[in-house]
């Protein structure tokens, strides 16, 4: 908005200035829009379209998940300091404070600190361990029965037990406004057996429902809260049982927490309060960090950046690998696409290792697998499967009759993801594909594919899911939002359901890895490209931190050194 | 004065209707249907429906139209689809910090600019002046979010002079207040001192060669009063006009501005709405920046009727 003076302008000039000005703030608002990109495909009925957690990630140092001992969250650790207020700088606005009628993927780091869940897990194997249901057990396949945590209240003083259990299972599945209906779609009926027993009757054999609720579904809110609120107005005022309750929110800039002194957890959380600032933007918070009034900068993804400021002194560069991977979703409905050898031809075309290297400075790895190699439903035996063979992808695709075939990819305003497309482009060309690119704002893009499936493709990250059945029946179930298939194919739904037929976690690893055999492997009805690590930037003042694998922080038991 | 008053008043009105509707349209424009964005990804088809009709989806265009202009000429701009807060009272929190910024903004580019116009002017075509033209040339071109990102690193993170995001108003108080805005307004001034130089420039230039100017010389006025009460006050309409166009592209300077200083304004605001596709937030936000642009446009309009009586 740079004007060279004129010395009288007159009435049309003016006019024509308000246009620019108009069409101005308009381009302006897109590009900047589409830097928000941190979504979970189609998590988010926002406007930040996908799971794509975008991994422009640089070198950082590769330690700290070496050095530090795996913790369960709500363990206290070991020289915690306690006091002070942790500030803590987070990019991305959360859109709702409500768990069950918020649905984008960068709520969760907020919401950790408002609401347990019942269930958490192992920060660093996603295994899961007790939250507010201290046990649970799978009598039979169809029933799970939640054990809960004696003694705790919600900040408003309701008790939490049975009865806010059912309410809160109810209001998952019933909300006018839930985004998370699907998530408790297996459990068909809540029976309260006692004030601190609750049996979940489900419609069919679901293990994967445990960790289905350490996620949005297994967050607590305040029935009394819940009921008193004006239809959704709890995004607002949170009432949850966590280690911290809200003194002051204003939408979209800052959020100010209390110590919750009633915490059931003893001995946490360590700091007084904790305020969020949300700066929009992920270098307005990594300034403040430098400049000092910063302590965290959540999900860092500027690989410059991550390399500049590994060699400060006064910050801690946390690198962890994350559930976060990227992919190719196909429609796989249309010709040519329905031939499985287009697909793997596709696939194999793609060096993922210097593609990865060259887009994210070293800091992903190449994925064979929707899931990554630390996670207990990864299978070491698809290491390599469909990947990068030039020779082979040539001759499949001229067997198939399709040599030369032109098709539309689409991605989405963001440097990093546009680059991908065009680096993806290059690398298939190779192969005998004439690959057309199409970029559409962010917010579009989710919904032109996997809604009104104007498409051929759409590569994008996934940010993951606590329990590998969420992914699977997303991505690869015939009913998943972001499954192009209108039925079942190779059997996979029958797949899909076994790994949840039983609550063994070495059953359930077996199942998945046939699961992956065929429809990874033998069907590419998804094709993995490579698995992104999160990266998160702490003053060195900071203590107790962890590493997630699930990606999403977890700041609320971090410290402040004195 | 009045007659005056009310045919600008009316010739602002089918700017006005131009612009609303093309503030309304926005929302059209783009694929994504908004009640799909209210509910989400598992949403029912029923679900959608009733929200269509809810948020009046069905009914023709112009009717929506009609009725989204009948509702914003009440005052009420709707709320927000993604959180449950009214547009209304999203803006109310962001103008003040927006305007804040853009009065500083354009004081400083007041204040430096018209200095340095002068002195450009007294010196035509020597050397100072081609300093300070080309100078003000630099200014108009350095894009302003590099600039922040400069002046951040530089002044906030390794000096520590002030802080590197965020805001505080007047009601913070007034130290904690300049600290915050002090650097933000800086930048978004810059382009801003460049065109007050280059105007002031010109219009001195013009004015001090005028007959008068001579004639003043002759019968032995100190030259320093002649250029600041006389040629200044020749130069006077130029100056209004000036400024008034000033908080205009201000105001633009803002939106990015704001961005990278993380301060909550109308600019950050109608971002974050815009990446989540909040239609009504941004519908407000823009058209509160039409508002001003065309109350401003108002305001130099009839002042330099009032300064320079010749302009009728």
């Amino acid at each position: 908005m740079q004007h060279h003076g004129r010395n009288h302008p007159d009435h049309g000039r003016r006019f024509r200035r308000l246009l620019a000005l108009l069409a101005v703030l308009t381009v302006v608002a897109a590009a900047c829009g589409s830097s928000g990109d941190s979504t979970e495909v189609g998590a988010d009925s926002n406007g930040s379209a996908t799971e794509a957690t975008t991994a422009d990630g640089a070198e950082a140092p590769a330690g700290p998940a070496a050095d530090l001992p795996a913790f369960a969250e709500g363990a206290a650790q070991p020289g915690g300091t306690y006091g002070g207020t942790l500030r803590i700088a987070h990019w991305f606005p959360p859109l709702s404070l409500d768990p069950h009628t918020g649905s984008s993927g960068a709520d969760h780091q907020v919401l950790y600190s408002l609401y347990d869940r019942l269930v958490h897990f192992e920060y660093e194997t996603l295994e899961f361990v007790p939250g507010l249901a201290t046990s649970w057990e799978f009598p039979d396949p169809q029933t799970l029965v939640l054990n809960l945590q004696e003694g705790v209240v919600f900040h408003d003083g309701t008790p939490f037990n049975a009865e806010a259990v059912a309410f809160n299972v109810d209001r998952v599945q019933n909300h006018p406004n839930t985004k998370i209906p699907a998530d408790l779609e297996s459990v068909e009926s809540v029976e309260v057996i006692d004030d601190l027993t609750v049996q979940l009757n489900l419609n069919k054999p679901d293990s994967g429902l445990v960790g289905v609720l350490s996620d949005r579904a297994g967050m607590m809110v305040s029935p009394t809260a819940a009921k008193a609120a004006a239809e959704v107005q709890l995004d607002a005022t949170p009432v949850g049982t966590g280690p911290f309750k809200m003194v002051e929110y204003a939408a979209g800039e800052r959020l100010l927490l209390e110590k919750n002194e009633d915490y059931w957890q003893e001995g946490l959380p360590y700091a007084d309060g904790i305020e969020w600032i949300f700066t929009g933007d992920e270098q307005a918070g990594l300034n403040g960090l430098r400049a000092g009034d910063i302590d965290i900068a959540l999900t860092v993804r500027d690989g410059a950046q991550i390399q500049a400021l590994s060699s400060d002194p006064a910050v801690k560069v946390i690198t962890s690998p994350s559930l976060n991977t990227d992919g190719c979703y196909i429609n796989d409905e249309r010709p040519p696409w329905d031939d499985v050898r287009v697909r793997k031809a596709f696939s194999m075309a793609i060096d993922r290792k210097t593609l990865a290297d060259v887009l994210t400075f070293g800091q992903a790895e190449e994925a064979y697998l929707p899931v990554p190699p630390q996670h207990w439903s990864s299978s070491p035996d698809m290491v390599g499967v469909n990947g990068y063979d030039l020779e082979q992808a040539k001759a499949l695709l001229a067997e198939s009759g399709h040599d030369g075939m032109t098709f539309t990819m689409m991605s989405y305003q963001n440097p990093l993801q546009v680059r991908k497309a065009e680096l993806l482009q290059e690398a298939v060309a190779k192969a005998g594909f004439n690959m057309e690119l199409e970029v559409l704002e962010l917010a579009a893009s989710v919904p032109a594919m996997f809604t009104d499936f104007q498409y051929d493709m759409f590569c994008a990250p996934w940010t993951g899911r606590p329990d590998p059945h969420q992914t699977v029946t997303n991505m690869l179930g015939s009913t998943g939002y972001y499954s192009l298939r209108e039925g079942d194919r190779a059997g996979i739904d029958a797949l899909v359901a076994a790994a949840v037929a039983t609550d063994d976690l070495e059953q359930r690893a077996a199942a998945y890895a046939d699961l992956w055999d065929v429809a990874i492997g033998q069907e590419a009805l998804w094709i993995p490209l490579w698995h992104n690590s999160s990266v998160t930037v702490t003053s060195d003042k900071v203590g107790g931190y962890n590493l997630n694998l699930l990606g999403k922080g977890q700041p609320q038991f971090a410290w402040i050194e004195e | 004065m009045l007659r005056l008053l009310g045919t600008r008043l009316a010739a602002v009105i089918p700017t006005l209707l131009f612009a609303t509707f093309t503030i309304f349209g926005l929302q059209h424009i783009g694929p994504a249907d908004p009640a799909t964005l209210v509910l989400g990804e598992n949403a029912t088809e029923e679900r959608i429906a009733e929200v269509r009709e809810q948020l009046g989806l069905n009914d023709p265009l112009v009717v929506q139209y009609g009725k989204w202009v009948g509702r914003v000429a009440t005052g009420d701009l709707g709320g927000s689809i993604i959180r449950t807060e009214q547009v209304s009272t999203i803006i109310g929190r962001a103008l003040p910090t927006t305007a804040q910024l853009v009065l500083s903004g354009v004081t400083i580019s007041v204040l430096i600019g018209i200095p340095l116009g002068i002195l450009a002017a007294t010196r035509a075509n020597r050397a100072t002046d081609v300093a300070v033209t080309s100078g003000s040339a630099i200014g108009v071109s350095i894009p302003n979010f590099w600039l922040a990102l400069v002046l951040i690193t530089a002044v906030a993170i390794n000096w520590g002079l002030v802080p590197a995001r965020g805001f505080a108003t007047l009601s913070d108080g007034v130290g904690e207040a300049f600290r915050h805005t002090i650097l933000p307004a800086f930048v978004v001034s810059m382009s801003g001192i460049a065109i007050v130089t280059r105007q002031v420039r010109g219009a001195m230039i013009e004015a001090l060669n005028a007959p008068s100017v001579r004639t003043h010389r002759a019968k032995g006025l100190p030259w320093r009063t002649i250029v600041w009460k006389h040629a200044l006050r020749n130069s006077a309409v130029t100056i209004v006009t000036v400024v008034g166009l000033l908080v205009n592209t201000t105001l633009g300077a803002t939106v990015v501005v704001e961005s990278v200083f993380a301060i909550p304004g109308m600019g950050s605001r109608v971002i974050g709405a815009a990446s989540a596709r909040d239609f009504p937030v941004i519908q407000g936000v823009v058209l509160t920046y039409v508002l001003i642009v065309l109350a401003i446009n108002l305001i130099i309009d009839i002042a330099y009727r009032i300064i320079d009586p010749r302009i009728s």
